[in-house]
């Protein structure tokens, strides 16, 4: 359970960095190739989450903004799984980036409401992360509905 | 559960920082620097000779007629320089911090951004620093006011934000043309001395930033000095008041006193209850409750007995879920208080309110730790309701995480005793969607920093500290314009040209 800003901070910066690092093996992949630069670009983009993120966090923390507490994040809910094996098809692995964006999406909604109220400039920085996930979990639902057709 | 790594590995030989030079004090007396959480010896400092603190004045007063003439965009520069490298240190200064104080690091990483927010608004001096002219004043004649430095200046920094609180002071007098002697609280001088390595990587002139380590003995000489024009002290009312500002006065120097406080945080039946009492848990056990805008008194306004219990229920709640540990531990909300010692006053007042007959709700004495560590500084929340404005824990400073609840049954009779039962004027705060109750407060209440749905008054680097009654001695704040105004004479000049 998250329970104060530097503990999701913290914990935020390695799921990013995780998710990141997935889409870069993506686009490295054989299986991926008609896909290699929209992957490059989400790695890019989730490397712009986290510092979006990070940059909220130590350019606005200050004693007044009552940084320390956050409402408890049920972090074990929103783990993603990245794991790629060599009997995935390409199907299969489009379906597990929608999973992770989806996870990694609700997460940054949850931050979002978590430190809303208290931590003004993070919580807008989870909120527009979790729409531009959004956004992502859509653009790949589209490539998996042309897979095969 | 995240760790974070010490920086710390090695226990830090503090030097003196003169004259552009790090040197070793010859004084033979030296104090450890303990981690309140570890309890292990993680530095050494020196109580610096007089000496050695006259030869920093003179250092200064050597490098002032040259500084003064440096041109303000010039001095400017320099800040952005220093801002750079504290950008750069950031994480390792805001961890080193919480080893030696032992707040949370979500607390020393805000008081880490709020020092260089003062550094930011000194790179401003070009334009802040100007003074204003008229023309014909009668017919050719001209007048304008200029602002000059004014010569060597002394901050004595407390123990309790032990990097911030400087940079309410030396940036603005730095950048106005001044030279600095300060002198870091001796219980934590290690931030301080992380900041003395980068004031000397920027490469400021020799002389112009000093860093003398000590204790009251460098303060007392510090008093002595001629040279020294003005003081810039923040600590106990007895200290700012009786040694500083009388000091200061008997020599006419300039001084800024910020001193002790006891705030009281007003509860109306209006507010939102659920941010209401989160905001209220970080004014009282934010910081252990080491600070001199933390809550000193929960003040429930009401004549509903059930509204009441809900506020107090609601605090404690909050308050057992608070998690005692180390700093550097990501999970931990609360760190220890600073010192044994600071530890036992702190008891001292939970045992004086038993003894006044407050009713103690939540006892923070034996508290639950979350970790190995060894308990010697740690308390919990302390809770006491049926608190009365006249008892000594609700009038005076407890300086620790306890939270006395008085109730009362107007805002009227809250503010009275806001403004006669303590004779602090630091903050106060009220919660409230009512907007007649909100301009009431700031009306009527004689504070210097007041809230409203806030609960640490804490002034951005642009404005000044405000701070009244026993509160503040002195005419000018630190921080923002005052701060300028203090560390600046003001000449006026009229002119003709025949």
């Amino acid at each position: 359970m998250l329970n104060t800003a530097s503990g999701l901070i913290e914990y935020y910066t390695k799921y990013e960095d995780r998710i990141k690092s997935f889409y870069e093996t993506l686009a490295e992949d054989e299986r991926c190739a008609a896909n290699r630069e929209l992957f490059k670009s989400m790695a890019e983009g989730n490397e712009k989450h986290k510092k979006e993120v990070l940059r909220a966090y130590y350019e606005v923390i200050t004693d007044a903004i009552e940084a320390c507490y956050i409402r408890p994040l049920d972090e074990t809910k929103y783990e993603v799984d990245t794991e790629i094996t060599p009997d995935m098809t390409y199907e299969d692995l489009i379906k597990k980036a929608v999973e992770v964006e989806e996870k990694s999406r609700d997460f940054c909604a949850e931050a979002y409401r978590c430190t809303s109220g208290l931590l003004a400039d993070v919580s807008v920085a989870f909120r527009r992360v979790s729409k531009s996930k959004a956004k992502r979990v859509d653009e790949l639902k589209e490539i998996l509905s042309k897979v095969g057709k | 559960m995240v760790l974070l790594e010490e920086p710390i590995k090695e226990p830090v030989m503090v030097k003196n920082y003169i004259n552009g030079e790090f040197v070793e004090s010859e004084s033979e007396e030296q104090l450890d620097v303990i981690n309140p959480a570890t309890q292990k010896v993680i530095g050494k400092v020196p109580i610096s000779l007089p000496d050695e603190l006259n030869a920093a004045v003179d250092a200064a007063l050597d490098a002032f007629e040259e500084w003064r003439k440096t041109p303000p965009l010039a001095r400017a520069r320099y800040m952005f320089r220093l801002k750079a490298l504290l950008e750069e240190h950031f994480e390792e200064s805001a961890r080193i911090g919480v080893m030696e104080h032992g707040k949370t690091i979500d607390e020393f990483r805000g008081e880490v951004r709020r020092g260089i927010e003062n550094v930011e608004v000194a790179t401003g001096i070009p334009s802040l620093m100007m003074g204003y002219n008229l023309q014909d004043i009668a017919v050719g004649i001209d007048e304008m006011v200029v602002r000059e430095p004014i010569g060597v200046f002394a901050i004595i920094a407390p123990f309790n934000f032990p990097y911030m609180i400087p940079f309410w002071f030396w940036p603005y007098a730095v950048a106005t043309g001044n030279c600095v002697i300060i002198k870091p609280s001796s219980e934590v001088p290690l931030s301080q001395y992380k900041v003395a390595q980068l004031v000397d990587e920027v490469g400021f002139p020799p002389g112009v930033i000093n860093f003398v380590n000590g204790d009251r003995r460098v303060v007392k000489a510090m008093l002595e000095n001629p040279n020294i024009s003005g003081y810039c002290f923040v600590g106990s009312t007895k200290v700012g008041k009786e040694v500083i500002y009388v000091g200061a006065a008997k020599q006419g120097k300039k001084a800024i006193c910020q001193c002790s406080a006891k705030n009281y945080l007003v509860v109306m039946e209006d507010c939102d209850l659920e941010r209401t009492t989160s905001s209220i848990m970080t004014s009282f056990f934010g910081n252990a409750g080491q600070r001199c805008l933390a809550g000193g008194n929960l003040a429930i306004v009401t004549k509903d007995d059930a509204f009441y219990r809900k506020v107090v229920n609601a605090v404690v709640e909050k308050a057992k879920r608070i998690v005692v540990g180390y700093g550097l531990d990501t999970e931990v909300t609360m760190g220890p208080v600073r010192s044994v010692d600071k530890k036992e006053r702190i008891v001292g007042y939970i045992e004086k309110g038993i003894e006044e007959g407050a009713k103690l709700i939540l006892d923070g004495r034996k508290p639950k730790i979350k970790g190995d560590y060894p308990e010697t500084c740690f308390l919990g929340p302390t809770i006491f309701e049926d608190v009365t404005p006249d008892m000594v824990i609700a009038k005076e400073e407890i300086f620790g995480p306890v939270m006395p609840i008085i109730r009362f049954e107007s805002l009227d009779e809250a503010i009275e005793a806001i403004n006669t039962k303590t004779p602090y004027g630091n903050a106060a705060t009220i919660y409230t969607s009512n907007g007649k109750y909100a301009r009431q407060f700031v009306y009527e209440v004689k504070c210097g920093n007041i809230g409203i749905n806030i609960g640490i008054v804490a002034p951005m680097a642009f404005f000044p500290f405000g701070g009244m009654r026993d509160s503040f001695f002195g005419d000018r704040h630190g921080q923002g314009r005052d701060a300028i105004e203090f560390f600046t004479e003001r000449k006026v000049v009229i002119s003709r040209w025949w």
